[in-house]
């Protein structure tokens, strides 16, 4: 039964990240709708259990974990009662897996910062 | 008194625990850091043109640099000698909101 709970809970927060995905897909166009980018910067151990199911809700599930939500008062309640826990920030569109990941990997190849001795022709 | 069975406080009862009665120069650093970023995740939720109740109830709140040393560094208790202890003798003071004090307190 527990499984199947968690399945289910897996299946729910998939499939809401999916759409969430999917509004922002849309949402190129209208421009209209903005997202809070929310990460988890401070762990809920020891808060009461309504803190962690609030950061449950907000499908945050370990710490420095980012999410976006479609701005609504829903999202801003949730986003206030762990105020002193979350980084939030306002983005016009959600990034695609390929972009968070660009974001977090090094540039490629080398830059020369500074050349070292250099030989003079003359 | 001197030696390996000498009456200190840790030999007579075993377990202690000290916390300093004041906050260090850099906690207090540390207290306006975190009294700021709240103030930064509020701002943004206000930004983001929202109306809730929460919301209503974050913007009654004084901001970091509107608060008093007095009310950021040191908590209302009506144990304590003048009714004020220090903010970190509150169980998860880093995790709670705590700005204003009780009416004439």
């Amino acid at each position: 039964m527990r499984t199947l709970f968690i399945q289910l809970r897996r299946f729910v927060s998939t499939s809401a990240a999916a759409s969430a995905r999917a509004t922002a897909s849309t949402s190129d166009t209208s421009t209209s709708t903005s997202f809070y980018k929310v990460t988890l910067k401070r762990s809920t151990i020891g808060l009461a259990s309504t803190y962690r199911a609030a950061t449950r809700t907000l499908r945050l599930n370990r710490l420095h974990q980012t999410v976006y939500h479609p701005i609504s008062p829903t999202a801003a309640g949730l986003i206030l009662k762990l105020k002193e826990l979350l980084k939030v920030e306002i983005v016009k569109r959600v990034p695609t897996r390929e972009e968070e990941r660009a974001e977090r990997s090094p540039p490629k190849g080398y830059r020369v910062v500074k050349k070292g001795r250099q030989e003079t022709l003359f | 008194m001197f030696g390996t069975f000498r009456s200190t406080l840790v030999a007579q009862s075993g377990l202690l625990w000290k916390s300093p009665f004041r906050l260090s120069t850099t906690r207090k650093a540390n207290i306006r850091k975190r009294l700021k970023a709240v103030d930064e995740v509020i701002r943004v939720v206000a930004d983001s043109g929202v109306q809730c109740k929460a919301l209503d109830e974050a913007q009654t709140l004084p901001t970091e640099s509107e608060m008093s040393p007095r009310d950021k560094y040191t908590v209302f208790s009506r144990h304590a000698v003048g009714y004020r202890k220090s903010m970190h003798k509150v169980p998860k003071f880093t995790k709670k909101t705590i700005r204003t004090s009780p009416e004439g307190f």
